[in-house]
């Protein structure tokens, strides 16, 4: 029986899957829960914190301190190390479905790797060394340009910002994976993009995402209007990942998007 | 979905708290800080009774992110 009026849980529960009460440590708890927002919106999960809480404290013993002077506790801020084993709890706690983004926008299904670069926005799960970055293809794509990508950094705003690595990768050939090796340091938490785009007129076909059927969760989004999934460089340099992102040659879009993926070293 | 028979009119407590997470809430709780003013002032009354509610769910919430309640079982 779930709380009085609550919605089905989406998220807590979800990722404390097959955690019992007894082995659950606050860092686990505190990940789960510290990124949700104060908000109406989010009253269920509230609830179900506090609850979840005062339930595991139950687990823990007497509440000797409840009842007597001078307890203790408190304390500074702890924050938990991201349960590496774990990729729900690991990856969601981090994404924000209310960030605001104010360039213009455009709202096409062109090809999921095009002339102009397109950054797709991601969170680092946890800190590290990104060294493999591998696209795939469905078909042939031999005599095909190669496609160009970027890492990038983001700006207080939640833009991109600086390239950090700038690569290409050569899919001519039958289909499958390709990839190469590179070295960028991120931090959990934080923003990141990775940026494509072909490198001639001959543009390769990717396995790719429709529209923003895949990312919505990451952000771009005119709350709580249409979603977009896509910065689009189109009023920027043809075929070129630049140096550094400028908004005046962006607008949002949802486009199909390349299927990617990263390792960490 | 608000808390059970609560108005679902969003009142004081949520419309300053919006954008707020409980992470950021857990460095704003001294006396005078932002989350202590939320409840500034909201008279004691009936009518208050849901706000009164989502202060104390939303105090719990965040008291419960900001660190493991060691004193309550010590």
């Amino acid at each position: 029986m779930p709380l009085p009026d609550a919605k089905p849980d989406r998220r807590i529960y979800e990722l404390l899957k097959n955690t019992d009460l007894e082995n659950i440590t606050f860092s686990e708890f505190q990940g789960v829960a510290k990124t949700i927002f104060a908000e109406q919106g989010a009253e269920d999960e509230l609830r179900r914190i506090v609850l979840l809480n005062l339930a595991r404290l139950s687990v823990v013993g007497e509440w000797t301190g409840l009842t007597t002077a001078g307890g203790g506790g408190g304390g500074s801020v702890t924050q938990s190390p991201m349960p590496l084993s774990d990729t729900l709890s690991a990856t969601y706690p981090y994404f924000q479905p209310t960030d605001m983004y104010k360039v213009t926008l455009i709202d096409n299904t062109i090809a999921q790797v095009e002339s102009y670069a397109q950054f797709i926005r991601f969170v680092a799960p946890k800190t590290g060394t990104i060294n493999f970055f591998g696209i795939r293809t469905n078909s042939n794509q031999s005599g095909l340009d190669v496609v160009k990508i970027g890492i990038y950094d983001s700006d207080t705003d939640g833009y991109p910002k600086d390239r950090l690595a700038n690569f290409s990768i050569d899919v001519n050939g039958s289909s499958g994976l390709y990839s190469t090796s590179i070295s960028v340091s991120v931090t959990a938490g934080e923003t990141y993009y990775a940026a494509f785009c072909s490198a001639g007129v001959a543009i390769p076909s990717l396995s790719q995402q429709a529209n923003g059927d895949e990312f919505l969760a990451l952000g771009l989004t005119h709350y709580p209007g249409t979603p977009y999934n896509v910065i689009f460089n189109n009023l920027g340099t043809i075929f070129d990942i630049p140096a550094t992102f400028d908004k005046a040659d962006a607008t949002l879009a949802r486009q199909n998007q390349p299927s990617w993926v990263v390792k960490y070293s | 979905m608000p808390l059970p028979g609560a108005t679902t009119k969003e009142g004081r407590v949520y419309a300053l708290l919006k954008g707020q997470t409980l992470e950021s809430l857990t460095g704003q709780l001294a006396a005078g800080e932002f989350l202590p003013e939320v409840g500034n002032p909201i008279s004691i009354e009936e009518l208050n009774e849901d706000e009164l509610r989502r202060l104390v769910l939303v105090k719990l919430a965040v008291e419960s992110v900001r660190a493991d309640w060691v004193g309550l079982t010590s």
